[in-house]
């Protein structure tokens, strides 16, 4: 079962809403059986936020992982907790009543067509469900087994219980018609029995993949998922250590203090950075961390090892690049004096004040005849505005492996659009972006006011891969602090985003490449125009990847063969956009 | 008005104060029309006392809040209670000297004064409300800074200096952090008293709606006030945009219930369809299934 990001999203919003908090972790989403959230599970699951202690309770459910009832536990606890959530929320709410009856006729027609298990317990805690299910609709529970009704009949819980109250009936009941005991009591035991059936063992071996218990689980009543995104903390963390696998030989500590060297000290307090990731990190980039640099570095980080050594490189990168730029610099000058005149030319065309003759405003008496003569009113000038508001620009440059050969070059015409920009006035701000052992590094090389430090772009050194979708994402989410009118984001791309940290999914992790990279990178674009900044792409990359190109930007893009045209591009698309205003 | 003020628990010295102002300042002939008959009211004793003391004291008043907080339910308010015509105002990018104080123009063969909304406003005596202040650019607001301050004049280059009636008050709105708006400058934040507008809390929308339809059942006024709060909640977290939130939109919406239609209907109308984006549009949607069954009939919202 694929379960959509947008489904996902849903449930979270009606557990949210349920909860009436948007600042805690959903915790447990629920999904019918064709992945769609389901709205009266979501909206009970936060209602149980509101009314019990969630933690408590998931101490709790997590005393069923590993047992061999554990499908049956589970769906008991939430029956039980759906049916005392329920008879609190039912009076706040008069929608539930409705809502509840349409699941349960949902969910008794979908049974309808036969449980096909070969899982006792499972059979067992379906036939549980469906009884309470003809109990919401006032009818008798129809269940074969006497045990089993009196099994449902002790989890069926009213509103007058607290935390600890609906614990305690739960293990009272899953201790005496289950094999179930609870480890507080029984020292550390889960259950009566070892595990000794042979078909259990089995069967546990044979439908599990053993490293991953996977987020989303089919329950009696649809797809449970524990979530871990929206920086929510994971109940199973055998899942995220698997995302981890290929760090784990470095502590997160040596990890951070690896790429610090590597590329220079953070910008940010690590208290601000964590904050930034819990911001951005979240969905099909949750497992991934983030690291904001202007290339700041003492000398004790490059002498250590290895990621001291490839700064030294860094460092030397920028002289070669600007010592490259100067070479030619009579020609580069000239190239950045005729963008700066296109641009000034194409905003004094289209921003620039425009006279009118009007009925009111400045007198103009070489017109005043017209109104005595021929009765001409109009013979005032007013001035429209040209000037619709700021402009500003963000210029993203793709800094993985695979524009090490252009190095050179990026840097140059990078700095020389900079350089235009800042003489017509248009603020500018110039970042680079990569990928290296799960973190994404961004390196600042000029913000907006900093007209003078357009020389850093010369710092501009590649290596590692590139997750397009999160680089673009972050630099939207800077964009939306700032106020002006026309907010621009222009990314240097070859449109192949990699990554080696995969994307979180249901049947196993996807690895950030291909298909994946690009669906993600042009979901970011769309939320990043949905809040009204225009994206644009400066093309790099071959023929086969025109595709891409296409999906992620639609038609926003310009395509250059060689990056000497890198400047000229940019300048078109500028162009294109005021003209455009 | 001042006996709803009396009823929100405003003062007796504010509202006798009101009342003492609306007998001194005399209306000017044929601008009764310009007092503002408000179709909703504000609900919010503070703010109404921190409004009408402001203003009777002489001082210009800056609402500052986010969407649907009733800023300009209040300006209206306002106006009504201190028995004065208003002007309002809106404010746009391009807004500059001429279309707040006038320019020229030629008539009977000759070119004279066309007076802007904020120079009828200041001879009038009355309210002028500059609606999202905000969104025009502070250089074409330093016109009004002598009009704003204690000098209380208006020069107009080219004509006489135009005194403000002792009445003339500017109230101004704004919502900050809006898409397009700017940072207003000190020079002009200075020249106001300034209001941060509360959300309106769930009782005040519960009454507002109350007022509005009599004979709506209190539970499904209760649930109203709640899908906005819900909404509400969901765009300040960030998972929508303000479109959803808009309570003339809601309001208009229990209207259309009132007429018979289907209230998932009616709420697609007033409030599901503001937003342009499927993803947006469907979490909205959530949001009402889960308050109002599909098949609730207008018998059960409304008593009569």
């Amino acid at each position: 079962m694929e379960i959509t990001e947008f489904e996902k999203k849903r449930a979270a919003n009606l557990i949210w809403n349920g909860a009436h908090d948007y600042t805690i972790d959903t915790g447990f989403r629920v999904y019918d059986f064709e992945g769609r959230a389901q709205l009266y599970w979501n909206s009970i699951v936060g209602a149980v936020h509101a009314h019990y202690d969630w933690e408590k309770l998931m101490r709790f459910y997590r005393t069923f992982e590993e047992t061999i009832g554990e499908e049956l536990y589970e769906s008991i606890f939430w029956i039980a907790l759906e049916n005392c959530t329920y008879e609190w929320e039912k009076s706040e709410r008069p929608v539930l009543p409705y809502l509840r009856r349409q699941y349960a006729e949902h969910e008794i027609a979908h049974h309808a067509l036969g449980v096909s298990d070969d899982n006792s317990a499972v059979v067992r805690s379906v036939s549980i469900l469906l009884g309470h299910l003809h109990h919401i609709l006032g009818e008798p529970d129809n269940i074969p087994d006497p045990v089993d009704a009196g099994f449902l009949a002790a989890i069926e819980l009213g509103a007058e219980q607290d935390t600890d109250g609906v614990i305690a009936a739960l293990t009272k009941a899953l201790e005496k018609y289950t094999i179930y005991r609870d480890p507080a009591t029984h020292g550390g035991r889960k259950e009566l029995l070892p595990k000794v059936s042979i078909f259990h063992l089995f069967h546990k071996n044979k439908k599990a993949n053993p490293e991953i218990r996977l987020p989303v689980r089919r329950l009696s009543f649809g797809y449970g998922e524990h979530v871990d995104a929206y920086g929510s903390e994971a109940l199973d963390p055998e899942h995220l250590a698997a995302a981890f696998a290929q760090f784990a030989a470095q502590s997160d500590t040596k990890l951070a203090e690896y790429i610090t060297d590597y590329f220079g000290t953070s910008i940010y307090h690590p208290k601000e950075t964590a904050r930034l990731v819990k911001a951005y990190c979240y969905g099909n980039h949750r497992a991934v961390k983030l690291h904001f640099t202007r290339g700041d570095y003492t000398n004790e980080m490059l002498e250590r090892g290895y990621a001291g050594k490839m700064h030294r490189l860094a460092i030397e990168q920028a002289k070669i690049n600007e010592a490259t730029y100067h070479r030619a610099e009579a020609r580069h000058r000239l190239a950045v004096d005729r963008l700066a005149e296109r641009l000034r030319n194409s905003i004094l065309t289209h921003l620039d004040d425009e006279e009118r003759k009007a009925l009111t405003g400045r007198v103009a008496p070489e017109r005043i005849w017209r109104a005595m003569y021929v009765n001409d009113g109009k013979v005032f000038d007013q001035t429209i505005p040209g000037d619709t508001g700021g402009i500003t620009i963000d210029l993203l440059l793709d800094a993985s492996g695979s524009q090490q050969h252009r190095t050179q070059i990026v840097a140059a015409q990078g700095y020389m659009i900079a350089e235009a920009l800042t003489r017509v006035g248009i603020p500018c701000r110039v970042a680079s972006f990569c990928s290296l052992s799960g973190y994404t590094v961004f390196n600042l090389f000029r913000d907006y006011s900093e007209n003078d430090k357009n020389r850093e772009i010369f710092r501009f050194f590649t290596t590692g891969a590139n997750r397009d979708g999160l680089a673009v994402r972050i630099a939207a989410g800077w964009m939306r602090e700032n106020h002006a009118e026309h907010r621009i984001l222009i990314i240097l791309s070859d449109c192949q985003p990699n990554d080696v940290v995969p994307v979180p999914a249901e049947s196993g992790a996807k690895p950030y490449a291909a298909g994946v990279g690009v669906e993600d990178t042009a979901a970011e674009v769309h939320a990043a125009r949905q809040n009204g900044i225009d994206v644009l792409c400066v093309f790099t990359g071959e023929d086969n990847n025109l595709p891409n190109v296409h999906r992620i930007y639609g038609r926003d893009f310009t395509r250059i063969r060689s990056l000497d045209m890198f400047a000229d591009a940019v300048g078109r698309l500028i162009e294109e956009r005021i003209r455009l205003i | 008005m001042l006996d709803f003020l009396k009823s929100q628990g405003v003062s007796d010295r504010i509202i006798t104060e009101i009342e003492q102002f609306r007998s001194y300042y005399q209306l000017g002939e044929g601008l009764e029309s310009r007092i503002p008959q408000p179709q909703y009211r504000y609900y919010g004793k503070e703010v109404w006392e921190e409004a009408a003391s402001a203003l009777l004291s002489g001082e210009n008043l800056l609402l500052v809040g986010p969407k649907a907080t009733g800023k300009n339910v209040l300006a209206q308010g306002l106006s009504n209670a201190f028995g004065r015509p208003e002007w309002d105002i809106s404010f746009y990018i391009n807004t500059d000297a001429g279309t707040l104080i006038g320019a020229d123009t030629f008539e009977d063969g000759r070119v004279s004064l066309r007076k802007g909304p904020i120079l009828q406003c200041a001879e009038a005596g009355g309210f002028g409300i500059l609606d999202e202040i905000n969104m025009a650019k502070n250089e074409s607001l330093a016109v009004l800074h002598a009009a704003l301050d204690f000098r209380r004049v208006i020069d107009v280059p080219g004509y006489e200096q135009f005194h403000l009636s002792d009445a003339t008050r500017f109230i101004a709105t704004m919502n900050y952090g809006y898409a397009g708006t700017r940072e207003i400058n000190e020079a002009l934040a200075s020249r106001f008293m300034i209001i941060q507008m509360p959300v309106v809390s769930k009782e005040n929308l519960e009454q507002l709606i109350r007022d509005k339809f009599p004979d709506i059942t209190k539970e499904y006024a209760g649930q109203f006030a709640q899908l906005f709060e819900d909404i509400r909640k969901m765009c300040e977290s960030g998972e929508i945009s303000t479109k959803a939130l808009d309570l003339r939109g809601l309001l208009a919406a229990i209207g259309l219930m009132h007429n018979d239609l289907p209230v998932l209907q009616a709420l697609d109308l007033g409030i599901v369809n503001k937003c342009f984006d499927d993803y947006e549009r469907q979490l909205v949607e959530d949001m009402i299934h889960v308050r109002f069954p599909g098949d609730l009939q207008r018998s059960a919202i409304f008593a009569g």
